[in-house]
């Protein structure tokens, strides 16, 4: 016999907190179809400069970027005329954000609107005062350079206008024991794997908590891990249920089949289960994740009931994949540049963007030059190229973050 | 078969030595290697004779019983940031009475482009030629003679450099035993070695990652439009790898070469990479994510100050081969995706051509710097003119 963990009286119930999803161009339209089926309490919506694949999209909210621009026929790939596009629909997606609390973007990096429109978007998302999280699939090596040099500007995109970034590399789905699996099988995959974890993180932060867990926690987990996480969501029912679920939990492979949870400086778990879970099913999961996790690790564990899970038991698990001791401060953009500008005249606004952004030149290394210290320097255009690029253009290291910690 | 030809590079990293046999037909046939680890170099310029020294006897002597032959002479490549590029427009007045350009007014335009004034330190090291412009006609044309016109002129390419830097190489050299009969800058010859003469007529920019220094030389509209040598290299990766993440420079150039890449890898961002423990640095982790921003920051900014000194440079910007790159760090994990998007052009690796024998050179972009200065002996050997390229300075400095 079961013992319930907490009585119904006691659970406390909060308003619902309003998370919109929007899928952003073809493979993020794609990539949460399913959703709405699934989780219906949640509201999507899709965003997409390309009319016909839009129009395939189940949702209420339906909005086509730049319709004047590209006649619907999407951007390929062209930044600016994605900028162009957001220009022109910036109303829509104004009043698209109206109403909610977070925002989460689900696009492909790789593509047009997913990659050129979707970190303008976040941007214009977090203006509009939203949590911004970013789920973006990032495209298989074998699709080549120039896809993934889009990919990786793109990401960069979203990181600097994002509170977190959960990123799904499609070659970490694949299953290595199986070389003959289909490429539709592996997109299929990809788009569960999504759907699981981040509708998981939603219903759990809408959910009536037996053991709070507030979006402020995910969030400063969120900011202290340098807006970088990995997101996933595992579950099973049936008398092992424990069992199974900490085994798919330590061998995911967005996980690095447990290699990054047993790195990593911050984690969120939520736990998701029916109202008859007993008290020694959390104490196990508890107990069994800390035997992973390094000693100075923040576990942060929430857990929601849901009458629907029945005997079924989830886990939600965020996990940083960087750690600093100081949250990440995301100021509005206008305001970042505006303090910074009288100090440093010679950057251009993008780059101040950047710097304020990404917090760099915080914990910099010494400033020395090495080997090269001796010797006639390399002087161009008054930069000393003896000292390491990635100081004088104030790159930040996480090596440096996690030594200060 | 020939006489053997013996070329020597002074790396950074590494002496170099190659030994080829040219065959009749041009073709070159690498008989022996001699490879040592450098010391006393920094930039491709010497900063301690003596160190030096012994690592060219190590490789003179390795090619030397490699190639079962007695090397008295060689062809030096060199490098260096010292060396800069200079355009010079030579115009002569066609005297003939029918204006028809002659052989003679060929050579007299040469010499007038020829002729710049420069500090006294500096050197002529190159003159190459440009195109020809007959009055005020706008397209240049390759050979002028025979055509008629009333004004010839000429651009030269004059590259120079610092007399004493160049000097101290030479020395190194001499007090190896061995004699310098030839030099050459090393990023001229990597186009000798690599590129096709389709590729030179379309245009391309070649560039030469080297450890202590990065060469480019640009062709575009047939001609070299652009030469010149950049003080930072593959030895600058390591050096910033090492401060960055608080290594020792083995440490981190074993980092740099088992687990660098020239752009941030999105699948393996928070892989953690062991390093060994050694004498004086601990054992630790470091972050893949870490190691590829550190390198790509250096990279980027490397090809950024290429492109830079194009768009400055070169009138004509037609590069229908695209970016080649050749030297050691043209092995680099993904630094042609870099470079192609940087230039935003196709990029591929040069291979030398055109040689046989030994796999290492032909298989290796760093050795395109010395099979290329092969193919430059050669040519001045079976030439009973030698080409405009060093004789002047190694009259100035040796006569």
């Amino acid at each position: 016999m079961t013992t319930p963990l907490l009585t119904e009286s006691s659970i406390h119930v909060r308003d619902p907190l309003p998370i919109l999803f929007v899928g952003v161009g073809h493979a993020g339209g794609k990539l949460i179809a399913h959703l709405p089926k699934r989780v219906p309490e949640l509201s999507y919506a899709a965003v997409d400069t390309d009319r016909a694949s839009l129009d395939e999209l189940p949702f209420d909210r339906k909005i086509l970027l730049g319709d004047a621009a590209t006649g619907g026929m999407g951007t390929g790939g062209n930044p600016e005329l994605a900028q162009t596009c957001m220009e022109e629909s910036e109303d829509s997606l104004y009043a698209l954000f109206q109403g909610f609390r977070v925002v989460i973007l689900v696009a492909g990096l790789g593509g047009g609107t997913g990659g050129g429109v979707g970190p303008l978007l976040a941007d214009r998302a977090r203006e509009a005062g939203l949590i911004v999280i970013s789920t973006l699939v990032q495209p298989l090596e074998a699709e080549g350079g120039s896809r993934r040099n889009l990919a990786e500007s793109a990401l960069n995109g979203y990181r600097e206008a994002s509170d977190a970034v959960m990123l799904f590399p499609l070659d970490s789905l694949k299953v290595s024991e199986d070389p003959s699996m289909l490429l539709s099988r592996l997109l299929k995959r990809c788009g569960m794997e999504i759907g699981r974890s981040i509708g998981g993180l939603a219903v759990l932060l809408r959910s009536g908590w037996l053991i709070p867990l507030t979006l402020q926690d995910v969030v400063q987990t969120m900011h202290r891990a340098d807006g970088y996480c990995r997101l996933v969501a595992v579950s099973a029912d049936g008398e092992d249920r424990l069992t199974r679920v900490l085994d798919q939990l330590f061998t995911h492979p967005l996980l690095d089949k447990g290699s990054l949870l047993a790195h990593s400086g911050g984690i969120v778990l939520g736990m998701l289960c029916g109202p008859l879970t007993p008290v020694r099913d959390l104490e196990r999961v508890s107990f069994e994740v800390r035997k992973v996790l390094r000693s100075d690790a923040e576990l942060k564990i929430g857990v929601a009931q849901d009458e629907r899970f029945g005997q079924h038991l989830a886990l939600v698990v965020m996990v940083a994949e960087h750690w600093s001791a100081k949250p990440r401060s995301l100021p509005p953009a206008e305001t970042a540049i505006a303090e910074t500008e009288a100090g440093d005249e010679t950057l251009t606004v993008a780059e101040k963007k950047k710097l304020i952004q990404s917090e760099i030149l915080l914990s910099s290394p010494s400033k020395g030059k090495g080997r090269f210290k001796d010797i006639q320097p390399t002087i161009v255009e008054g930069a000393d190229l003896d000292t390491p690029t990635f100081i004088r253009k104030g790159l930040r290291l996480s090596f440096y973050k996690e030594r200060t910690k | 078969m020939a006489h053997p030809i013996a070329v020597l590079e002074v790396g950074t990293s590494e002496v170099r030595v190659l030994v080829a046999e040219p065959r009749e037909d041009g073709h070159l046939m690498i008989t022996g290697i001699g490879r040592s680890p450098s010391s006393g170099v920094r930039k491709s310029e010497v900063v301690d004779l003596d160190n030096a020294k012994v690592c060219v006897r190590k490789a003179l002597l390795e090619a030397e019983e490699n190639a079962q032959v007695s090397i008295q002479e060689v062809l030096l490549v060199f490098s260096g940031d010292h060396i800069r590029q200079t355009l010079n427009r030579g115009t002569i007045n066609v005297m003939s009475e029918d204006r028809v350009i002659t052989a003679e007014e060929r050579e007299e335009v040469m010499e007038t482009a020829r002729a710049v004034n420069l500090p006294h330190d500096q050197e002529i090291l190159h003159s190459i030629c440009g195109q020809f412009y007959i009055d005020d006609q706008e397209g240049g044309v390759l050979n002028p003679d025979g055509m008629s016109g009333s004004r010839l002129s000429l651009d030269m390419l004059i590259l120079y450099g610092h007399s004493n830097r160049l000097r101290n190489m030479f020395r190194l050299v001499e007090e190896a035993a061995v004699e310098v009969t030839e030099i050459a800058f090393g990023g001229l010859c990597c186009g000798l070695s690599v590129l096709t003469p389709q590729q030179k007529e379309v245009g391309g920019i070649l560039i030469d990652l080297g450890a202590g220094t990065t060469d480019y030389v640009v062709y575009s509209d047939k001609v070299i439009a652009l030469a010149g040598s950049l003080g930072v290299g593959g030895d600058h990766l390591t050096n910033d790898l090492a401060l960055g993440l608080n290594l020792s420079t083995a440490q981190a150039e074993r980092l740099k070469v088992k687990y660098g890449a020239a752009m941030v890898d999105l699948s393996s961002r928070g892989r953690r990479i062991p390093i060994p423990p050694e004498t004086g640095f601990r054992a630790q982790e470091v972050l893949s994510r870490d190691v590829n921003t550190i390198m790509h920051a250096r990279m980027e900014e490397i090809f950024e100050l290429v492109k830079a000194q194009v768009r400055k440079e070169v009138k004509k910007k037609n590069f229908g081969a695209g970016v080649i790159l050749t030297g050691g760090g043209a092995r680099m994990n993904r630094v042609q995706d870099l470079a192609s998007r940087v230039f935003e052009m196709p990029c591929h690796i040069g291979y030398p051509k055109e040689v046989s024998g030994l796999a290492l050179p032909t298989e290796s972009p760093e050795y395109a710097s010395l099979v290329g200065m092969l193919k430059y002996g050669v040519r001045t050997r079976n030439s009973a003119v030698r080409g405009p390229l060093l004789g002047t300075f190694l009259r100035k400095i040796f006569g």
